[in-house]
This record gives structure tokens, sequence and C-alpha cells, in this order.
């Protein structure tokens, strides 16, 4: 029996250690190009598939993604990475989070690629999802999708109790108006069984309202300094913050009990505002029937943006590989593996305008909703501490909305306490 | 000859140690006292009842999350604490045995802690063995230092950590994930050894010496043998921080193949409500190796001392 000693051990641990850093299937001579993203598995899996069919179809580059469950996981990866001088060659990300990463210089401008690109043109984009990734003039990233807030809604509900569904045209009172009648209070607890509607008390929900109602936001669009809530601004967040105190919406204790998806999925919610984000849990629904509207306007047809675009880092080593990557992700082929998952509202206009997309079958039944809202877009500010000041106005939002607070209180609060964001920003 | 003969284990030589009695030479610990004189049966009954409501405190969650794992996906979660979900089935752990990314994931986990562990154990006994035996100035100087390092927020270290890597070209592979166990994956740990091999009495250490054996040997033949029950518990001690780190495969790993299963758990919780049993399969797969390995430390700790 051979006894080792402590030596020996060291020894075969370093050997395990080797042996477990070794990686086997490296291809030689192909350039490796990493795709940083966030989401859930289904949305994951979707990413994959794009990876796998980039590299089914490339001999000399190969696409390796980098998937993360959340987002502020991937900020922070990003970061550190970035500053640790070994950034992935892509990362894909939301506009309202990326002038972090903009205004240190750490992204590569995709402009001069595309204008040379036989793919696409820029024109194939939809303008409005375009827009919010120009960062000083200049073209940063490319968008994936072209998401919006939209009102889903539970179409058995709305006909047991003899309404007509949301329609084109709909405004925000025939919304609270419906609610009022879908919230319902069987048994007579003082706890309603079914709420009207469901809604979270954050800034990007409430931003479009305000410019529905013909309100500001804050005082310079293109480089803010701070919030500015004029009457018509506050007119807005106080009908808002009248959804709870109508008690059309859960209650603070009820959200946290059951988030309000599960209530949706439940059939415990007759409405839902939210963005394409829900779809492929709601096409698990099979109770009853669902569809789509667009956001009921105070005055103004208005909705936000929601949109993720890939960015190539300055850094990166592959830049022209990544490139590759980004016409095949972004292009027809890309786009249509991506649309599957339900999760995204195609950017390029040829596969937004397709079955791919459009599918009926596939729910929502009236899935046009998202483009016909396009026009009317509009994006939150895109400067570097805007994640830090949605933070700080939500969590003053959300107290508001469940606490029973004033609109014009509140709008002072969120004023003062992101003033010294707003200074910070680039 | 003297050598051979100590290498047997001090155990062997109980009558030589001048100022320990037999127990306290073979395990350096106060004999153990084996029931208490005047215990009467009130204190019997509390004695049994403090552990098992402890024991109802930290299963009830275990039981609540293998509960959830039963439930079939595509159906809506409760909306409160559910005994057993209707139409319970196992199928949601063969569905995520079937998921090649997560079965890859556990492979990975279990391939570093296979790795991390009795490197990390080592490196640590041989810091706390120092620690132990240099002179008191420099083993002040060493806790002091170890102190500090363990205050040393780890975020903090992730961009050296990263560059360091990076310049040895280890960002594509697992290695990343087991340099902790070069440091002998905590402070702590390094402390707790100090500790333990300080405890044994220095006659001990005198009789190695005067039989001819070096630190290393002294270490391997007499402190380690004595103190098996330390590692025990330092095994899984890093045991549990291997399987659960999140941090380190999130920062430093570049390859996908290399995911460990705290990240696959980590992109679970994104799944939507309806799913919310596979979630809870996969964290009954992560919390079950923890419990058995606590269940399995204990037992040979136990047996060992007693």
């Amino acid at each position: 029996m051979v006894r080792r000693g402590p030596a020996g051990i060291l020894a075969a641990l370093l050997v395990c250690a080797v042996l477990a850093g070794c990686t086997s299937d490296a291809e030689v001579g192909s350039t490796r190009v990493t795709v940083m993203v966030s989401g859930d598995p289904a949305e994951i899996d979707a990413y994959r598939a794009v990876v796998a069919g980039f590299n089914d179809s490339q001999d000399d580059v190969e696409a390796a993604l980098l998937p993360f469950a959340e987002r502020d996981e991937l900020i922070a990866r990003l970061s550190t990475s970035i500053a640790g001088g070994e950034p992935p060659d892509l990362f894909l990300m939301n506009y309202r989070y990326y002038g972090q990463f903009a205004a240190r210089g750490a992204l590569e401008p995709v402009g001069p690629y595309l204008e040379e690109s036989s793919a696409f043109a820029e024109e194939d984009f939809f303008g409005s999802a375009m827009t919010p990734f120009r960062w000083d003039g200049e073209q940063l990233c490319l968008p994936q999708n072209v998401s919006s807030l939209v009102v889903y809604h539970n179409a058995d509900l709305f006909r047991s109790a003899g309404l007509d569904p949301p329609s084109a045209g709909w405004t925000w009172d025939d919304m609270v108006a419906s609610a009022e009648e879908l919230t319902s209070d069987r048994d007579g607890d003082g706890s309603a069984e079914v709420h009207g509607l469901g809604v979270d008390p954050e800034i990007i929900r409430i931003a479009p309202l305000i410019w529905s109602n013909g309100g500001t936001l804050v005082d310079d669009e293109g480089s803010p300094t701070r919030f500015a809530f004029d009457p018509p601004a506050i007119e807005a967040i106080q009908r808002f913050l009248t959804l709870r105190t109508a008690g059309i919406t859960p209650t603070d204790e009820e959200a946290e009990a059951e988030d309000l998806e599960s209530r949706f999925l439940h059939g415990r919610l007759a409405m839902l505002m939210e963005s394409r984000r829900v779809v492929p849990t709601l096409r698990t629904i099979t109770d009853f029937a669902w569809d789509v509207a667009t956001l009921p306007p105070m005055d103004v047809p208005v909705s936000v943006l929601h949109s993720d675009a890939y960015c190539i880092t300055a850094a990166s080593d592959a830049k022209d590989a990544a490139w590759r990557y980004l016409e095949f992700a972004l292009g027809p082929e890309g786009q249509r593996i991506a649309a599957a998952s339900g999760r995204t509202v195609p950017s390029l206009r040829s596969v937004a305008d397709s079955d791919a997309f459009l599918d009926p079958e596939a729910g929502p039944a009236h899935g046009e909703v998202f483009l016909e809202q396009v026009p009317t877009l509009r994006a939150v500010p895109v400067i570097s501490t805007w994640p830090e000041i949605e933070d700080i106005a939500n969590a003053l939002l959300e107290e508001a909305y469940y606490g029973g607070g004033r609109a014009l209180e509140v709008a002072l609060e969120i004023t003062a306490a992101t003033r010294e964001a707003f200074a910070r920003a680039d | 000859m003297a050598a051979r003969r100590v290498s047997r284990g001090v155990a062997s030589y109980p009558d030589r140690a001048p100022r320990a009695n037999r127990n306290e030479v073979r395990t350096g610990y106060p004999a153990p006292m084996h029931g208490r004189a005047g215990a009467g049966r009130p204190s019997r009954i509390v004695d049994a009842a403090v552990p098992a409501v402890v024991l109802v405190l930290f299963l009830a969650p275990l039981v609540l999350v293998f509960l959830g794992s039963l439930r079939p996906t595509g159906t809506p979660p409760p909306t409160g604490i559910e005994a057993l979900p209707a139409d319970a089935r196992l199928a949601n752990y063969a569905e995520l045995f079937a998921t090649p990314q997560l079965v890859r994931q556990i492979g990975n986990s279990l391939l570093v802690a296979a790795v991390a562990i009795p490197l990390g154990v080592l490196v640590a006994s041989w810091a706390g063995y120092a620690i132990a035996r240099l002179p008191r100035g420099a083993a002040v100087l060493l806790i002091s230092l170890t102190v500090a390092a363990a205050t040393i927020p780890t975020t903090s270290l992730f961009v050296g950590r990263l560059v360091l890597f990076r310049v040895a070209g280890l960002t594509d592979t697992p290695i990343p994930l087991i340099a902790p166990a070069l440091l002998g994956v905590s402070p702590l740990l390094v402390l707790l050894f100090g500790w333990s091999y300080h405890t044994i009495p220095r006659a001990t250490y005198d009789l190695a010496r005067e039989s001819g054996l070096g630190p290393l040997r002294t270490w391997w033949h007499v402190a380690l043998p004595l103190r098996v029950d330390v590692a025990v518990v330092a095994a899984a001690v890093a045991f549990i921080v291997s399987w659960g780190n999140l941090l380190d495969p999130l920062f430093y790993v570049y390859d996908e193949r290399w995911y460990t299963l705290p990240l696959g758990l980590a992109s679970l919780t994104e799944l939507p409500p309806t799913d919310q049993g596979l979630m809870l399969a996969a964290a009954v797969l992560a919390i079950v190796p923890v419990c058995l390995i606590v269940v399995l430390a204990q037992r040979t700790v136990g047996a060992w001392r007693w």
C-alpha cells in the first residue's frame, strides 16, 4: 500500500487543478466572440438559438453566450470586466441603463459599421428604437426590440361583466370605468377577490401618462438637469395615484402577497399594464381568453419605449467578428428566432410585420397593437445616472401610491431627492 | 527508527506525555462529561424540546420547498401555504436532469468542490499550523493579518483578481473558481486551525521533535491526526462555501461551459410564476448535498470525538 505524504497530496491537487483548467473543445484558428445577455430561461434559450444559428453559418468566427439571470448581475459583471480589462465583445442592454458605459467611453460606435453593412441599413429599423442609442451624435448600439407599455386584459371577465373589451380609441377614463366595474368583493369582507387593474408605481409607467396629459417630465430632454413636473404632469400623477385610493388596484399587502402577473394568471386581475415582457408567461394561460390593447391616453396617445440593443465594447479585440454576429442577430433570421420566444417586438420592420411576430394563434390575438404604438413612442432621458434616478423616484412613488400620498408632494420630493444624481450625470 | 515509531501516531505513546492525561494527549480536548449529576426529568424534557423546536424551525422551509417542487409546471402558483400541490409529481426533477446546461453546471460544481475542498483544507491547515508553532510575536502578527484579511469586503477585490486572472490567461478556465482554496478558502478557517493546533499540548510537539520529525512531518503525523475533527468541519465549511459560490463564477468565468450550479439556480429564479415548481426542484437539488455534508460531518466528528 502506498502512503501519500503532504507533498504527494499537493501534487495530486495541482494535477487535478490543471486538468480542470484544460478546455477540451476550443477551436483552433477561429475568432471567438463573447455575447453577454440577461433574461429568463426562455429568453436565454432564444439567445442561445441565435448563437447556434450564427455558429452554423460561420467557419472562422465562433460566438459564445454569457447569460445572466438578472440585469443587475449583468451590469455588475460588465462593470468589473471593463475595469479589469477583459470585457465581452458584445452585450445586450436596455437604453435606460447603457448610459453609464457610454459616458465612460467603453462602447465602440456601430454607426460606421452600419454605413458599410450589406445586411441591413439604418432605415430598416424603427427610428424610435434607434434614437435613444445615439450618444453625442453617434449611433453607439443597435436595437434588438421596440417594445412599449400596453394593457393586457382578461376577455372572459369583460364578457361576463357585460363590458366591451378595450378597443382602438379607448381612453384613460374608459379604462378606469371598466376597472371599477370589474373590481368585485363578492363576500363583502372589504377585500376584493378581483381587481380591475394592476400596475406598478414606477416612473417608467407614469412617464407616458405625463406626456399624454401634455406635461413635462424633465427640464431638458436632451440633457436634463432635474425633473420638471408642471401642472399637467402633477394632474397625471394624481390620476395615477387615484387608482389605488379608488380601490381598483391591489393594496400594498395584496401586491406583496401575490404579484400582478400571478394575479392575472389566476383570473383575479382584469387588466395588467405591462410591456411585451410578460407574453411568454401569458401564453401558458388556458382557462380564459386574453388579449392586448394600446395604452389608453389621458389626452394624446403616447406610450413609453422599452428597447434593448447590442453594443460592442471599445476594448474588444474582435470588433469585426462582433459586428458579423450583430448582423446575424439583428438580421431577419436572428430576429425571427428571437421573436419566436414571444418576448420581443422585433426592431427590424420586415420581421415585425411578418407572421414571425404577428401570428395570432401564438397570442396575443392583436399583436399589431405594439406596432400601432410605435409612432407614439417616447423615451425617458438617456443619461449615465438614470438607473439611480429611477430607483429613488420609484421608492417615493411606491410610498405615495400605497400610502395615499398627494401628487404635488411626491413630485416635489422626487425632484429634490434626485437633483444630486442629475447633477452627476454625463 | 524513532521517526518510524512516531509515524504510527502520538496515540501510541500516551504514557510519555509528561503534562497531559491520556485523553488530552489523544485529542487535546478535556475529557467529555457523560451524564450530569442531579439531572432530572424536567431537564431531560427541556433537553429534548429545545432541539426539537429548532429542528422544526429549520426543517419547515426545506419541507415547503420540497412540496413546492412537486407542483407541475404550467400551473399558477398557490396564493398561500399549500401542504401538497394538486397533481403532485416528480416530473420537475426529471425535466431538470434532462436539461444539459443544468447537468453540466452540477458536474462543474462537483468538480470544483472536489479540487477546492482538499486544497483549501490543506492550505488552511498549513497556515494554521504555522500560526500555532511560530514564536509568539510572529504568531500575533500573522493572526492580526488574518483578521484584517477577513474584514476586507469581497467586492473590493473583484477587479484586482480579474486582472490577475486575465494576465495569467485563466479567464476561460475554472481555475478562478478554485483559486480561493489557495488562500485557505477563508481567513476564518486559518484561524480555526491555528487555534486548534495551539490547543495540542506542547509536550506532544516536543516529543515529535525529539523523535527527529521536522515541521512538515510533525504536521502530517502528529498535529493533523489529532485534529481530524477540525479538518472535517473545515472541509464541510469549504464545501458549503464552494457549492454556494455565486460571485466568483459570476465575475470570473468567461465560458458558459464552466458555469456552476449557483448561476444556473439564479437563472431559474427568473422563470415565470407558472414554472415555480421547476425552480424549487432545482433548489432542492442544491440544498440536499449541503444537508448531507453537514450530517456526515457531524456524524464523523461525533464518532471521532466520543
